[in-house]
C-alpha cells in the first residue's frame, strides 16, 4: 500500500508540473513553460542606430552582429530589423537590450549606439518598445 | 514488481530513446545539444565555464543512456533532466518545447516505477507506481496547449497563416490546411478543441482508446506539417503510460494469474 508520505510527494510533484509551473509561466512570464504547443505568435524586431567615429549616424542591420554571437544565436539576429517570430529569442533578448547595445559597440566600432527592441505578445497585442543608448568606449 | 509498471517501463524506454536522439550527435547536429560555442550568447543565472558545460553535456548523455537501459533509472533520469536544464540555462535562446518536455519528463519519471520494468537492473518499486502522476502530467499538457490557443489570433486562423508564411508549417498537409481563411479557422478551432478534449478523454477509462487514437493522429499531423518530430515522438512515447494496467484489463490480469499459477 502507498505510504502517506509517498502519496504526498507525488501529489506535490503533480501540482507543480501540471499546475504551478505552467500557470506561473503563463501569468507572470513568457508562457514558455505553459505548453503553448506551436500557438505562440509573439514577435520582435531590433533597430540599431550607430554613430560612427566620423560622427555620421547610420541604421545598422542586426545581422551585422552575427559575427560576434554564438552560431546557435545567429538566427535570432539575422533579419531582425523586420518582425521575427521566435518566442524563445523574443523573451530572452527583450531584457538584454543593454547587453545588445554593448555588443553593438564592440562590433560596429561606433562612438555611440541606440538599440530599440520592439515586441508584440500576439497579433492583436500592442507593440511595446525598450530603447537603450550606449556611449561606446573610445 | 507490480504489473502496473508495464506502461511506465515501455514509456521510459521510448522516451529515453527520443531524449538521446534529440540531445546527441544522433540528431545530426554534430555535437551534443548545448555544447559550448564561441561568441556572445545570453545566459540565465551564473555563466558556467566551458569545461563545466562540457561535463554537464556528457553527464546528461551518460545518465540518459542509463535511464534508457534501466540501470538506476530513477536517479539517472532525474540527473539527465537536471543537467539538461543547467545546459539550457547557458543558452536559453535555443529553448524549444521539445527539450523542456524531455528534461521535465525525465525528472518526473524519477517519481514513478518506470525503472522497475524492462530494465537491466530494475529499480525497487516504490510504495505506489506513480502512474497517476505520469498520466495526470500528460493530460495537463494537452489542457494547457488548448488553453493557450483560446485567443482571437489563433481561433480565426491568422496564427496558422503566419506559421505557414514563416515556413514553420510546410508540406502538403500544411498547404491544405492553410489554403483558405475558412480552412485555417476550421483547422485552428479543431486543433484547440481537440487539445481541450484530450485530457478528459485520456483520463476517463471508458474514452481512453478514443483519446489515444485522437492524440496519435494529432501528433502525426504535427510531425508532418510542423516538422516537430522530437516533440511529437516524445509525446507519442509518453502516451504509452496509458497502456491498460492489469487492473484495468481483466483479460491481461487473468493471463498473468494463470501463468503465475503454472510457474
Amino acid at each position: 500500500m502507498p505510504t502517506a508520505e509517498d502519496r504526498l510527494t507525488r501529489r506535490i510533484a503533480l501540482i507543480l508540473v501540471a499546475l504551478a509551473i505552467p500557470l506561473a509561466s503563463r501569468v507572470g512570464g513568457s508562457g514558455r513553460f505553459a505548453w503553448t504547443m506551436f500557438s505562440q505568435t509573439s514577435r520582435y524586431r531590433i533597430r540599431i542606430e550607430a554613430e560612427g567615429r566620423d560622427g555620421v549616424r547610420r541604421i545598422i542591420s542586426p545581422s551585422a552582429l552575427a559575427s560576434a554571437v554564438s552560431p546557435s544565436v545567429r538566427f535570432a539576429f539575422a533579419g531582425a530589423e523586420a518582425w521575427r517570430q521566435a518566442s524563445a529569442a523574443e523573451s530572452v533578448l527583450a531584457p538584454r537590450v543593454p547587453e545588445i547595445a554593448q555588443l553593438s559597440c564592440r562590433v560596429l566600432d561606433a562612438r555611440s549606439v541606440i538599440v530599440r527592441f520592439d515586441r508584440q505578445a500576439d497579433l492583436d497585442a500592442p507593440i511595446t518598445s525598450s530603447t537603450v543608448e550606449e556611449r561606446c568606449a573610445p | 514488481v507490480r504489473p502496473d509498471a508495464r506502461g511506465l517501463g515501455a514509456a521510459r524506454i521510448a522516451f529515453a530513446t527520443v531524449f538521446l536522439l534529440r540531445t546527441t550527435v544522433l540528431s545530426g547536429s554534430g555535437t551534443l545539444l548545448g555544447w559550448p560555442e564561441p561568441g556572445w550568447h545570453p545566459v540565465i543565472g551564473p555563466h558556467l565555464p566551458d569545461p563545466i558545460v562540457i561535463a554537464l553535456c556528457l553527464l546528461r548523455t551518460g545518465c540518459a543512456i542509463l535511464f534508457l537501459v534501466g540501470v538506476r533509472a530513477r536517479i539517472a533520469g532525474a540527473m539527465a533532466g537536471i543537467c539538461g536544464y543547467l545546459v539550457l540555462a547557458q543558452n536559453p535562446v535555443t529553448y524549444l518545447q521539445s527539450t523542456h518536455l524531455l528534461y521535465q519528463g525525465a525528472i518526473l519519471f524519477a517519481f514513478t516505477d518506470a525503472g522497475a520494468r524492462f530494465a537491466v537492473r530494475p529499480d525497487r518499486p516504490g510504495a505506489s507506481d506513480g502512474l497517476f502522476l505520469a498520466r495526470g502530467w500528460l493530460a495537463s499538457i494537452y489542457a494547457w496547449a488548448g488553453i493557450a490557443k483560446l485567443r482571437a489570433d489563433w481561433l480565426d486562423g491568422r496564427a496558422l497563416e503566419l506559421l505557414h508564411h514563416d515556413g514553420a508549417l510546410r508540406g502538403w498537409l500544411a498547404d491544405l490546411v492553410t489554403a483558405t481563411a475558412t480552412s485555417r479557422a476550421i483547422a485552428a478551432c479543431g486543433i484547440a478543441g481537440c487539445e481541450l478534449l484530450l485530457g478528459p478523454l485520456l483520463l476517463w477509462k471508458r474514452t481512453r482508446t478514443v483519446g489515444i487514437a485522437l492524440a496519435v493522429a494529432l501528433h502525426l499531423g504535427i510531425a508532418v506539417a510542423a516538422r516537430a518530430e522530437a516533440f511529437s515522438w516524445a509525446m507519442l512515447a509518453l502516451l504509452l503510460v496509458y497502456l491498460p494496467t492489469s487492473r484495468e484489463d481483466p483479460a491481461l490480469w487473468a493471463r498473468r494469474s494463470t501463468s503465475a499459477s503454472a510457474g
